[in-house]
């Protein structure tokens, strides 16, 4: 590890409402937040960098040229797709196959009731077939005539008016020279054109989602330009490192290796968020977490094993299926704005919908009429009104009351009986989903802890964490700015894929050579990202599974690779299957197939640390600062509920629930049979069963 | 009892809601992540199912929504054959649906019993399509069959697993008599591990609120959906409603009638007079039919609410026994779910829309649309070496993907039968993927091209595909064809769709027509199979259609610059632009040429003929572009009356017929009934020589309307 006492690391995080800021000198941390400008994100980063200069002491100008990383968590990809505003595409493919992109593999999609298309980024004018053909081996069935791939590259450009231009051909993973000399004819036909190839982005099986990997970067081709702009703006203010920019896959790349591949900041927000809580989970010995992230319109939830957030190496982007190495995040519309209503059965239900920022919650007062789940919250005693946002914002209790009230009239309980329901439901709702992401894979919530972060997110998760049975939570200290933790703390994470296809055990050979292809093609990389050898290191895994299964489970690769090796890993794979399926699932005999080899070439960058306290003594825990009552059951009297200010409990205290523990811009909820303590890095951690 | 007359507060309702739901998504996953076959973890065709203790259907996940009610139709079955003697740990297997389960033979029904306490609270039932389960040929679709027993191993409900303990005997008498037993012995197990998933959840969740309290609330439940659809039926206009298809086998066609009684706050569809059953394997059951017809009825008038039992409630089924739509042993079966089921459940909604096309203010009015295009199959197996060279055999679903039906706001899509419902069901497969499985070499995979399923909105494409033999010497294939000859209807006069089309191609550039239900098909060296899938009708006149959209099906490729001009009656120049003033010409030419060409109206009337000293009522609606005012059926568009009350809306139309014959068999007519005062085409029909119309519209208040009480014609000077 690179030594980080002394070394300046600021982490960026720019979201929809806030651009959160971190800065850490490797012992001490210090954060801020300002408003996010959607005309130019330049000045909102500024903004807040330098209220955290000053919060340090110091000022922006005296700041940056001490930095020694400055990591960026971006949406600049994901407003391009969310706008739809990405650049006009051709695609050139194997003929006989044009319609494959627009198809979308039969995918289709419920808007309004009706099963349509999914968004397609290429219209079916700009797609123009090449007479050629390669087949399952490499073989060359059919050649191309390289002047063919310069006519349709000259009709795309010149009658279709395209701005960016993809090459995907049949099977190119497998033999590259067709794609290859088509590419180089039309790179070398229109020099200025962004022209983007299947084979060169995701060289692996699977003609529709390399296409659409290839055509995805291609349509967000300029959207870096606002991250150019604040890169200038920076160095101009004395900034003498390059940016760093949190990708999907939960890792940092630099910003030349963005502009090769920008899908892969498509997800940059949320994996940050993500990647930090692997380094929470890490820092607190927790080898297996779920987390959840609660803002206002949604509830977000990844996996973290063994200290790293689960991926997945397929998935859709903006309702596209593609094949990205993404941190596996699975958002439901469920969260602090989501608003309460009667469906057509007469029954209560949470969202989708949300009052957004404005009108935002009745409580908010700026003219919201219907329940949202924040009014529940308030009517149930959850929140503090005169403390909310550390007492910035004033809430209207009453307006919450009247809305549950009138809500509740329509199904016949009380106002405080449906914000109760309302609370009840949204976390029914989080439970199924947080359920669904722990059995699509087969794994067992007893092993899991949670770590929650977004506003209102602690006062839902340790109901979550006992209705699925996690035995613990951690909120950690920097709940509220994680991301933007996650921007300064996170690796360089290079990740390549060969395809493989054998029966276990097979030839060690056979690894040993797709390792050394991978070997060479990260040490490059690794190189370009300019990461000292001493600081990198690569891993392998390889994707497993039963012959022709759809899923494979993933196993760490040990070198060097040996016949036993691949002996353990069919092993590894049936016992790992048999514990997630259950024995019955197990067929004797059936063959097991390694089809994939990964690297990840990982690089050690100067990075923020948690801050690490003493533990004080137990007996100093601070006495409550007040009680709120709080209805937590449906049909009892309110309990007096003690509240603590977060700010006065040290590492070492500890609290037991019921409780409330009030901090600036999040709540937790201690519920009975529970107990909260803080550990040494100021997480608060609540053992669910006390 | 809570304001909503129920026993469990609406909270709590709507929080075990979700606590179900997520237990059946778990145990779909969990089929999904075990199995093998491309059919289950590509196409995604099975389904996680949970019942209460007597087998009525709670909550259903994976994207085969017809297996749900199947499900429950298994554990009666269950409960009937083995009664006391069912016990927790047990397992059940059952496939033949003349006793005891399943959509067909290959779609296997297992069956967990969840106990609390020593009580059973809860039924798990998973299903998927499995890729043989023996028979004469794979796949276990054996057009050849004329007897069930022919057909492929039946299991009765028979147990897998006996108090937790595997029957390894049962086991053992499945691998002997199923090919490829090594796959889908993987499939039958992601199963049984989806429904240990499921199970364990459930046992908790009634553990957790008691039986007593769980069997109430999951009642409640139920109650809640019935009651919401009753009310959305009772919302219908009273009235009959008919349509009529016809199942084809070559050259035979196979009556499916339908008339719909809606009647208050219930639906009763009746089936009198379809066929005898068949010596072919398309012969179904009742609760085939009632599974495919209440889950495509409550796609349109209940997406929102979830759906149980309470769904199955209000709507009434006849089929008559020793019917194609009620067979009995030995009747082959293994299409039971497909031919005349899709007819059935296509039939049954053409008569539930038309009940909505004629209720006033329907908020389902916007869901109007040509009939789903289920029956359109195109599917085929193949088997002969495979690439390991080992015998192999894979079912084609890509031939699953016909085009949808037109909607009354928007072109039908391509590749997707459905048009209306939550989620898409069937997904195919990649290119690269089906080549490095199966030893095919594709030619080209496309959206068919073709001016078929015309209309203002035209319908979506079925898939195209054709392929030749790589990596083997021969394949033996099975063709699972539906619709070669009478293709799906389209709505409010938009014209019918594609038929279904296999044919194979020699390297000297011969072509041969295979049959739909070809069972000794051979692809050889130098060959090419291609097949072209059918798709759904068109929505409105072609000639209403928008002329720059069908200028862009030109410049796509999906429409000839001729077809264009003939069905569209737009003129595209080359450079792809649309010549209005020439287009107009055209349109108007082809009206008046419609009704020069047409047959006189059965009634020909006029507002002369009508005695209209009464007060002018209100128009209300009859069918899309017809309106009823008093007792007479108006054209909306020209204000010229159609019929009199209580007859046929078309009696007044000219109809123009077409007539397209075949080497044997009776030859198919398309009948387009014509607005007599424009020339623009009401509705289109499609029936086998010597029918009479295919569809009736008999609101109560239609048949009903007395005479006098017309509205004065505008017309009139």
């Amino acid at each position: 590890m690179p030594d980080v006492a002394g070394t300046t690391c600021i982490g960026v995080d720019i979201g929809g409402t806030f651009t959160d800021v971190v800065l850490s000198d490797g012992g001490r941390t210090w954060r801020a937040k300002s408003p996010t400008t959607p005309h130019d994100v330049s000045e909102g980063v500024l903004d807040a960098c330098r209220l955290v200069a000053l919060a340090h002491g110091t000022t922006i100008e005296t700041l940056l040229p001490t930095v020694d990383r400055f990591g960026l968590g971006t949406t600049a990809v994901t407003n391009t797709l969310a706008s739809w505003t990405g650049q006009r595409l051709g695609l050139v493919t194997t003929a006989g196959f044009e319609d494959i992109v627009p198809l979308a593999r039969g995918t289709r999609v419920c808007v309004d009731g009706w099963l349509v298309m999914p968004p397609s980024l290429v219209q079916r004018d700009c797609i123009v077939g090449l007479d050629e053909r390669i087949d399952r081996d490499g073989s060359i069935i059919k050649s191309l005539d390289v002047g063919a791939a310069q006519r349709a590259a000259e009709h795309l450009v010149e009658h279709e008016h395209v701005d960016a231009l993809t090459v995907s051909l049949l099977w190119s993973f497998k033999n590259p020279e067709h794609e290859q000399r088509a590419v180089h004819e039309i790179r070398t036909r229109y020099p200025d054109l962004l022209v983007t190839s299947g084979f060169e982005l995701q060289p692996a099986i699977r003609e529709y989602e390399r296409s659409t990997f290839a055509l995805l970067n291609a349509y967000v081709g300029r959207s870096l330009n606002g991250v150019d702009a604040l890169a200038a703006q920076l160095a101009h203010l004395g900034l003498r490192v390059p940016m760093l920019l949190v990708h999907s896959g939960g890792g940092s790349m630099t910003t030349d290796e963005a502009r090769r591949v920008p899908i892969r900041l498509a997800a940059s927000g949320p994996a940050a968020g993500v990647t930090a809580s692997s380094i929470v989970a890490r820092t607190s010995n927790v080898t297996r977490a779920i987390t959840c992230d609660v803002g206002g319109t949604s509830y977000d939830v990844a996996l973290v094993i063994d200290a790293a957030p689960e991926r997945r190496t397929r998935g859709d982007i903006m309702g596209i299926w593609t094949s990205v190495p993404t941190v596996d995040v699975k958002s439901l519309g469920a969260g602090g704005g989501s608003l309460a209503w009667i469906d057509s059965r007469g029954l209560m239900r949470v969202g989708p919908r949300s009052a957004g920022a404005v009108p935002g919650p009745v409580c908010y007062g700026r003219g919201g009429t219907e329940p949202t789940v924040t009014d529940a919250l308030l009517v149930l005693g959850y929140l503090d009104p005169d403390h909310f946002l550390g007492g910035r914002m004033a809430l209207d209790l009453d307006g919450a009351h009247r809305a549950c009230e009138r809500l509740g009239e329509a199904i016949g309980v009380t106002g405080p009986e449906c914000a109760w329901g309302i609370r009840e439901i949204a976390l029914a709702e989080m439970v199924k989903a947080t359920r669904s992401m722990l059995s699509t894979r087969g794994l067992d919530a007893r092993d899991f802890a949670l770590i929650t972060y977004g506003g209102c997110g602690p006062l839902f998760t340790t109901g979550v964490a006992r209705a699925i049975g996690a035995p613990r939570l951690l909120v950690p200290a920097l709940a509220s700015v994680l991301s933007a933790f996650g921007a300064a703390a996170s690796d360089i994470r290079r990740e390549r894929t060969l395809p493989l296809s054998a029966t276990l055990p097979c030839d060690p050979a056979l690894l040993d050579d797709a390792i050394a292809v991978l070997d060479a093609e990260l040490t490059k990389e690794l190189d370009a990202d300019s990461v000292a050898p001493r600081n990198r290191s690569i891993f392998y895994e390889v994707d497993v599974r039963f012959v022709r299964q759809r899923w494979e489970l993933t196993i760490a690769l040990p070198l060097p690779v040996t016949a036993a090796t691949t002996d353990m890993l069919a092993r590894d794979f049936r016992s790992e299957y048999a514990r997630r399926y259950g024995e019955g699932a197990v067929m004797a005999g059936a063959d097991v197939e390694i089809v994939a080899l990964r690297g990840l070439g990982v690089g050690r960058t100067v990075q923020a640390v948690l801050e690490q306290r003493e533990l004080v003594d137990l007996r100093s825990t601070p006495a409550p600062t007040g009680q709120r009552a709080v209805l937590t059951e449906r049909n009892e009297s309110p309990v007096a509920v003690p509240s603590y200010r977060r700010n006065e409990l040290r590492p070492g205290h500890r609290v037991d629930g019921p409780a409330l523990l009030d901090d600036v811009d999040t709540t937790v909820w201690v519920p009975a049979q529970s107990f909260a303590h803080i550990d040494a890095y100021g997480s608060t951690v609540v053992e669910m069963n006390a | 009892m809570t304001a909503l007359g129920l026993r469990t507060d609406p909270i709590t309702l709507e929080v075990l809601r979700h606590r179900l739901e997520a237990i059946g998504e778990e145990g779909a996953n969990t089929i999904e992540r075990t199995a093998i076959s491309p059919v289950v973890t590509e196409s995604k065709d099975y389904s996680c199912t949970i019942l209460d203790e007597d087998g009525g259907l709670l909550v259903g996940a994976g994207k085969i929504d017809y297996h749900y009610y199947a499900a429950s139709s298994a554990v009666h079955a269950t409960i009937a054959a083995h009664g006391d003697s069912i016990g927790a740990g047990d397992v059940f297997l059952a496939n033949d649906p003349h006793n005891g389960g399943g959509l067909h033979a290959q779609d296997v029904m297992v069956q967990r019993p969840v106990f609390v306490d020593g009580r059973r609270v809860a039924w798990i039932v998973n299903s998927a399509h499995l890729m043989d389960m023996g028979g004469m040929v794979l796949g276990s679709w054996a057009p050849a069959a004329t007897e069930c027993f022919q057909e492929a191993l039946r299991f009765p409900p028979v147990r897998l697993f006996r108090g937790g303990v595997e029957a390894s005997d049962v086991f053992a008498i499945f691998r002997n008599n199923v090919r490829l037993s090594a796959l889908v012995e993987m499939d039958l197990r992601s199963l049984v591990a989806g429904c240990h998933v499921a199970h364990e959840k459930i046992a908790a969740v009634v553990a957790e609120m008691g039986r007593e309290r769980f069997i109430e609330a999951v009642e409640d439940m139920c109650d809640l959906t019935e009651r919401e659809l009753r009310r959305r039926i009772g919302d219908l206009e009273d009235g009959i409603y008919r349509a009529v298809s016809w199942t084809e086998w070559d050259d035979e066609f196979f009556r499916v009638p339908c008339t719909l009684t809606v009647a208050g706050d219930r639906l009763y569809f009746d089936y009198e007079g379809a066929a005898p059953q068949a010596q072919h394997f398309f012969n179904s059951k009742p609760y085939i039919i009632a599974s495919g017809l209440v889950g495509e009825i409550c796609k349109y008038l209940a997406q929102d609410l979830p759906f149980n039992r309470g769904a199955f409630r209000p709507v009434e089924l006849h089929c008559p026994t020793g019917t194609i739509v009620n067979s009995e042993p030995p009747a082959p079966v293994a299409a039971a779910h497909m031919d005349v089921a899709f007819n059935a459940a296509e039939v049954g909604m053409r008569a539930l829309l038309m009940a909505v096309a004629a209720t006033a203010g329907s908020p389902t009015a916007k869901y109007l649309s040509g009939p789903t295009a289920g029956s359109a199959l195109a599917t085929h197996t193949w088997s002969g070496q495979g690439l390991s060279g080992l015998p192999d055999g894979w079912a084609m679903l890509d031939g699953c993907l016909a085009g949808a039906s037109a909607g009354n706001d928007r072109d039908g899509t391509d590749l997707g039968s459905w048009m209306v419902a939550a989620s898409g069901s069937l997904e195919m497969i990649d290119v690269e993927v089906a080549e490095s499985w199966y030893p095919i070499l594709v030619e080209f995979k496309r959206a068919r091209p073709g001016a078929f399923g015309a209309g203002m909105f035209r319908a979506g494409a079925g898939c195209n595909m054709a392929y030749s033999l790589h990596g083997t010497s021969n394949l033996s294939g099975v063709m699972l064809g539906m619709r070669e000859r009478l293709p799906i209807v389209g709505m409010a006069g938009g014209a019918p769709g594609a038929v279904t089309e296999f044919v194979m191609r020699d390297s000297t550039g011969g072509v041969d027509r295979v049959g739909g239900h070809a069972s000794d098909v051979v692809l050889r060296p130098g060959q090419t199979f291609e097949f072209r899938c059918a798709s759904g009708g068109g929505y409105g006149d072609p000639v209403d259609r928008d002329p720059a959209l069908v200028a862009a099906d030109v410049k796509r490729g999906r429409v000839s610059f001729d077809d264009a001009r003939a069905v569209y009656g737009v003129v595209v120049h080359t450079s792809f632009m649309v010549d209005h003033p020439a287009t107009s010409a055209r349109r108007a030419e082809l009206l008046s040429h419609r009704l020069a060409q047409a047959e006189p109206p059965a009634t020909p009337i006029t507002w002369d003929d009508i005695e209209t000293d009464a007060a002018p009522d209100a128009a209300q609606p009859l069918y899309p572009g017809v309106v009823q005012r008093g007792h007479v059926a108006v054209s909306a568009r020209t204000g010229v009356p159609l019929a009199l009350s209580p007859a046929h809306f078309t009696d007044g139309c000219p109809v123009l017929e077409e007539r397209r014959s075949f080497e044997s068999g009776p030859a198919v007519v398309t009948r387009s009934y014509l607005d007599p005062g424009s020339g623009h085409v009401l509705v289109v029909d499609v029936v086998p020589e010597g029918e009479p119309r295919a569809f009736a519209t008999a609101p109560v208040r239609w048949t009903t309307a007395s005479t006098g009480s017309g509205l004065p014609p505008r017309n009139r000077s």
